[in-house]
């Protein structure tokens, strides 16, 4: 596990070279308003785990309490390890706004009560999709989310966050 | 505060600030380790001359009049947690701000070892923040928060911080949410200040209590209760032996009743709160039932509506608390030699009363991910004078106050 996991868990997003991360921002934004107006669903987030975790399906409400730490358990017994998708795209910020509708900064202050009260750290923060497939991999009880197209053999999708 | 410890708070908050850098991963062998922090720089200014205002009633002087002042809201924290194995870890907090006997001490707020039996039941043992109100084990970290300062209608009599005991926490999904219990059990360890520059020591007081909290997906309630006995005698012990002195029956009791130790409060919690996309509300309601005479019984409630508009969450919060009228009598005529145990019994009864409403009005600016600033105008009506929660107030005060606070929240 990172060691200054909240650091970096708050301060993502900082520290990028900015001209180059607006370009890729805009260039993305632009790109995904295209795609979705072309095809329906191109950018949906899927949840996915390891597929050995046990889990088949998982409900909207069994996600929002993995990933807010208010379960620390997967239904199939196995303790979860959560995964964030905090690279320089948006999927992060995404991901929350569809899961419960909240800024990064709300995520960020809602954390910051339960790490500063010891009940629990923030998921671990994954820099690409690859390092996420990586930790789910190689991790029974690993949950994260990444873009629906980007979704490999190596786990399996089990909820769908579409717009 | 005074000039020196101000400005040498604002150097510290200012370092740290900017070098989170320098407080990146420390390696300890292949073990885990993480140090964050937290921090609050700001304060109220009261537009009252005539009375203290307080956070809570651990602070020996108030905001009147005379500037911001920044000993109320500041403060700074520093955690550090060792976590070698998935389910064993360790925390140790600091934490830097206006103490009771007016310095700036670091005080170590959290020291525990915690243990997961399995990821729904887990233990911690050591020095642990008060779990009393929902919120009440994270009143230091501004960010982590709406408001400017917790409500003082409802926070500011809470008398501790923290306990050295132990915590049982026990989760299970419930329909689509989650219950969770937890108890607590510890003893108290903080000082309190007194009226004319007396303090009263916790050391050696016990707390046992715990909570139940059912979430659902939008929804918290919870419901709490903690009992709490006080060890040792306060400072008016003196005047308890003058009434004892006296021999006249009513008098001897009065003086057992007014005792504090061995003395016993149970204090009972209820709330609600409703957090969804840009909404946060929370309805808390708590009554405190004493065994000490001067601590009358006190309900105390608070409604926070908060709306999130891009970086901005305007919130108002209507907080009240009210004390039972004390009903108390020395037996003693109000004449040479009792006039003065009768004005010193009086005294020590008033100055714990406490009946104060208080509307809010603020808003907190998320500007950066790791860092807010919030401003927020309070309204105060305060219909006892003296009471617990001001500081010295001048015997022809209104009652009335305004306050407006600017403060400054950061994590890293």
């Amino acid at each position: 596990m990172c060691c200054s996991k909240l650091r970096r868990f708050l301060l993502c997003g900082f520290g990028n070279g900015f001209p180059k991360q607006a370009w890729v921002k805009i260039g993305g934004l632009l790109g995904l308003a295209l795609s979705a107006s072309l095809t329906a669903g191109a950018d949906d987030l899927a949840v996915i785990v390891n597929p050995q975790s046990g889990v088949e399906q998982l409900t909207k409400a069994e996600v929002v309490n993995l990933f807010l730490g208010r379960q620390k358990k997967l239904p199939s017994g196995a303790t979860a390890l959560t995964v964030d998708l905090a690279g320089p795209n948006a999927e992060k910020q995404q991901f929350y706004t569809r899961l419960v509708n909240k800024q990064l900064a709300e995520i960020n202050s809602y954390w910051a009560r339960l790490y500063f009260s010891g009940q629990g750290s923030p998921p671990r923060q994954a820099e690409a999709v690859e390092e996420v497939l990586d930790i789910i991999e190689n991790n029974k009880g690993a949950i994260g989310y990444i873009e629906r197209a980007k979704v490999d053999p190596r786990v399996k999708i089990v909820y769908i966050l579409t717009d | 505060m005074n000039r020196f410890s101000r400005q040498f708070l604002v150097f510290v908050l200012i370092g740290f600030w900017c070098s989170p850098i320098v407080l990146a991963e420390l390696p300890l062998g292949s073990k885990t380790f993480s140090l964050s922090g937290f921090g609050t720089l700001g304060g109220p200014y009261n537009f009252d001359d005539e009375a203290g205002f307080i956070r809570d009633i651990s602070q020996p002087k108030g905001a009147r009049g005379n500037g911001v002042d920044w000993a109320i809201d500041s403060r700074l924290g520093l955690q550090g947690t060792w976590k070698p194995r998935e389910d064993f870890s360790s925390t140790l907090q600091l934490v830097s701000k206006y103490r009771y006997d007016g310095s700036y001490r670091p005080e170590v707020t959290w020291a525990f070892l915690k243990y997961a039996i399995n990821p729904n039941v887990q233990v911690r043992a050591g020095r642990l923040g008060t779990d009393i109100y929902l919120q009440a084990d994270s009143r230091d970290v501004g960010y982590a928060y709406l408001w400017v300062r917790p409500p003082v209608d409802y926070f500011g009599q809470l008398f501790n911080s923290y306990i050295d005991g132990l915590d049982l926490t026990a989760t299970r999904g419930f329909g689509d949410g989650v219950l969770r219990g937890k108890l607590y059990a510890g003893q108290l360890h903080e000082t309190l200040p007194g009226a004319k520059g007396s303090e009263y020591s916790l050391n050696g007081s016990t707390a046992v209590g715990g909570h139940l909290e059912y979430q659902h997906l939008h929804w918290l309630f919870r419901v709490g209760y903690a009992a709490v006995r006080l060890e040792n005698e306060g400072s008016i012990e003196p005047l308890l032996n003058a009434l004892r002195s006296t021999g006249v029956p009513q008098a001897v009791t009065l003086a057992q009743e007014m005792s504090s130790a061995g003395k016993h409060f149970d204090i009972f919690s209820a709330g609600v709160a409703y957090d969804n996309g840009p909404l946060q509300s929370q309805l808390m309601m708590s009554h405190l039932s004493s065994e000490l005479a001067m601590s009358s019984n006190n309900t105390a409630g608070y409604l926070s509506i908060g709306y999130r508009i891009g970086p901005w969450t305007p919130y108002l919060v209507y907080s009240r608390i009210k004390s039972k009228d004390p009903q108390y009598t020395t037996g003693l005529p109000n004449s040479l030699p009792f006039e003065a145990i009768n004005a010193g019994v009086a005294q020590a009864f008033s100055f714990n009363q406490v009946n104060q409403e208080t509307f809010s009005l603020g808003v907190r600016y998320d500007f950066a991910q790791n860092a807010d600033f919030k401003l927020q105008l309070d309204w105060i009506d305060s219909r006892d004078n003296p009471s617990i929660l001001w500081v010295d107030p001048e015997p022809d005060w209104d009652g009335q106050a305004a306050v407006l606070s600017a403060t400054f929240d950061f994590v890293f």
